[in-house]
């Protein structure tokens, strides 16, 4: 069943945060480094800056990151533990002190995790399969063996899968990320330890 | 002209919107907001509805009411403006 | 590469319009619509926006599924149909070798009133937030029915449940598991409600999918979920055979992050791919089960996508005109619904339809008999996911 397929990319961001405002003046500090002009960004919550920043690490590293835009054939597969917690939290505060009625917009769009699948989607404009999972710390065989059988059963060539956890935006942030290429034929092997290695948090 | 309270207003605007990244010198008050302008799109214009029924309790019933008002920020502030006498 | 049969052996349903797959076909045959006045969820939306409540309270719940009192309310009625869906296969829940969820709201139900106390300064009962994750569901499920295998949590919006389906049928199809139950469930919560009412798509008054006066979405919510089997597996065991999963797609619009593009090419890109991977052509399919949320956005981007996609448009309803939207739970619930039409070889209507958006896109307006073999549906969420399922009539040797 486990055909081989190889990853390629592999980045890592990690960084500490106070609180919110932190992270976000990190997140903005980071974004102006990449000097990528892209003003969506700054729309977007913490936990879709950081998807970003290391969607641009990982795809812009051999400085090609045009090569992928515009593919149906490109996944993306995204996971953490927290969901979209660092977004769920304001919206709730919203709630509670507007006595429930009034919700702010533009806070509620992201409470859904699977927005990161979508922003990502619009920034490299891919229209393939996408998919976002709440995992345990345990998760890493069925993670290893899921990614395993989206290959096996989309058309995807390559899926970009990545770790990506703000939690509720304060403490230890981080994201991996790596390209998975149905195609290649050397690097390192997609096994079990690289997805243990992808999902445990260093926390642990 | 600017007067006090359309640049009170927007003010406001910019702390709601997280448009922080744009210096406030650079925001023209009478340039069209939406698309390339000021970059502001559909989650904006009913962020700004929100805005409006918080902050100075003007409803809107929905955002296309709202499409002809919504043209430039003064335009916003004078409605406000007129909305309260 | 193996390529199994998929077939659905137990289904198990609750929504507005029942609490199980004899009380929602009565209601669907009787055009009996389940939306309407807001009576168990404490919003202040509750004398302006209707939806597709369930009429029992937790406490109710409670007692019909045997759970503790601090239990989410979907989990509740996740177990009422899992229940239903096992009974109706004649599996023991040993058998399951995957358990796979959707749901978006997971246990916000009851920690949303706690969160309510927190900013009051009143006391808070913190042990509500271990049920607040929407992995945990799937857990104090897999735990109350004895599943051994871990479940997997699917939360992609308005299409989780359809891709729970999705995986499940994958699985099977590659001889990686025999026996999987796959669905969702989403609970009313004060969170969504008021989300959605900030996005200016709910509509005040019962929604009107596909009609050009459309006004928005009503809310709703409810649980469904599948017994998906390998065909060997199923007749091995001398199992009844109600339907087979015979094709599916995932793709994303990559437009913005809750509205869909003009052209729906997202939606048409799913509804293609999953008739390829069906092995049919757009002339195959008999009947559509809509998105159809009832939303200026989804109904015109999804008529545009379905346009494009068959140069003859069968016949399309959006039964969401029934439930209202279940949200993550849609997918399971309108599975459900295909099953059910391919039984009893009946299309449902859309309720309240009295103008088109265009005179090519009529939707079922009354319960209409038909030959069907194949039915399409789809679901799309924010995030621009969208995903489209083939069910097909199982024709017995």
């Amino acid at each position: 069943m486990n055909k081989c397929c190889y990853i390629h990319h592999w980045t890592e961001i990690s960084l500490s945060s106070k609180d919110n405002k932190d992270l976000e003046d990190q997140l903005i500090i980071a974004y102006k480094k990449t000097s990528i002009n892209y003003p969506k960004y700054y729309k977007m919550n913490s936990l879709c800056k950081l998807a970003w920043l290391a969607l641009n690490r990982c795809l812009g590293i051999n400085d090609d990151l045009d090569h992928y835009k515009g593919s149906d054939d490109i996944g993306t597969l995204f996971c953490n533990n927290s969901s979209s917690l660092v977004s769920d939290l304001p919206h709730a505060q919203v709630l509670n002190q507007k006595g429930g009625d009034v919700a702010s917009p533009s806070v509620f769009v992201y409470t859904l995790p699977n927005i990161v699948n979508g922003e990502m989607a619009i920034y490299m404009k891919w229209h393939g399969y996408n998919e976002f999972l709440i995992i345990h710390e345990q998760s890493s065989t069925q993670f290893y063996n899921h990614v395993h059988l989206l290959f096996e059963t989309t058309s995807i060539d390559q899926l970009l899968i990545g770790y990506v956890e703000v939690g509720n935006g304060t403490g230890l942030i981080e994201a991996r990320m790596c390209l998975l290429d149905r195609n290649s034929v050397d690097g390192t092997m997609w096994s079990e330890e690289v997805a243990k290695r992808l999902i445990l948090s260093s926390n642990k | 002209m600017e007067t006090d309270f359309v640049e009170d207003f927007k003010q406001k605007l910019i702390e709601r919107l997280n448009i922080k990244h744009i210096d406030p010198k650079d925001i023209d008050i009478d340039a069209p907001i939406f698309g390339d302008g000021l970059g502001l799109d559909s989650i904006d214009a009913l962020e700004i509805i929100v805005m409006l029924d918080d902050e100075y309790n003007i409803k809107f019933n929905n955002p296309d009411e709202a499409k002809h008002v919504f043209t430039s920020i003064r335009n916003i502030a004078n409605y406000i403006e007129t909305q309260q006498k | 590469m193996i390529s199994r049969e998929v077939v659905i052996t137990g289904m198990g349903i609750n929504s507005c319009l029942g609490m199980n797959v004899t009380e929602n076909l009565f209601s669907l045959t009787h055009s009996l619509c389940g939306i309407g006045e807001m009576t168990i969820l404490p919003s202040h939306h509750k004398n302006t926006l209707p939806v597709g409540e369930i009429k029992y309270d937790n406490h109710a719940l409670g007692i019909m599924t045997r759970f503790g009192p601090s239990t989410p309310r979907s989990v509740l009625l996740s177990a009422l149909s899992i229940r239903e869906a096992v009974l109706m296969s004649g599996i023991s829940t040993e058998q399951v070798e995957a358990f796979i969820y959707a749901t978006t709201v997971g246990g916000i139900d009851l920690s949303e009133i706690q969160m309510g106390r927190y900013f009051k300064d009143e006391k808070v009962d913190y042990s509500v937030f271990s049920t607040h994750d929407n992995g945990r569901s799937a857990d104090i499920l897999t735990s109350h029915f004895e599943i051994s295998c871990r479940g997997m949590t699917i939360s992609t919006a308005c299409s989780s449940a359809a891709n729970a389906i999705l995986q499940a049928a994958e699985q099977i199809r590659r001889g990686l598991k025999e026996i999987v139950i796959a669905g969702g469930a989403d609970a009313l919560s004060l969170f969504t409600l008021n989300g959605f009412n900030s996005l200016m798509i709910l509509d005040k008054s019962l929604c009107q999918p596909f009609d050009r006066d459309r006004r928005g979405l009503n809310l709703g919510e409810g649980s469904a979920f599948l017994v998906l089997e390998s065909k060997e597996s199923a007749q091995k065991r001398g199992a009844e055979i109600l339907g087979i999963v015979s094709g599916w797609a995932n793709t994303n619009d990559a437009h913005h992050q809750t509205a869909s593009s003009e052209t729906g090419e997202g939606a048409a890109m799913a509804m293609s791919r999953a008739i390829q991977v069906a092995e049919l052509q757009p002339e195959d399919i008999d009947h559509i089960n809509a998105h159809g949320t009832g939303t200026g956005n989804n109904d015109a981007s999804e008529g545009s996508a379905i346009l494009s996609t068959f140069t003859h448009v069968p016949p399309f309803t959006s039964t969401k005109s029934y439930t209202g939207h279940t949200l993550a739970a849609s997918g399971a619930l309108e599975a459900v619904f295909s099953v059910i039409s391919l039984q009893q070889q009946m299309m449902f209507p859309t309720l309240r339809f009295h103008h088109p958006i265009n005179e090519n896109l009529v939707p079922v307006t009354e319960l209409t008999p038909g030959t069907l073999k194949h039915i399409l549906s789809n679901s799309f969420g924010f995030g621009g996911n969208c995903t489209s399922l083939i069910f097909s009539k199982f024709q017995k040797a």
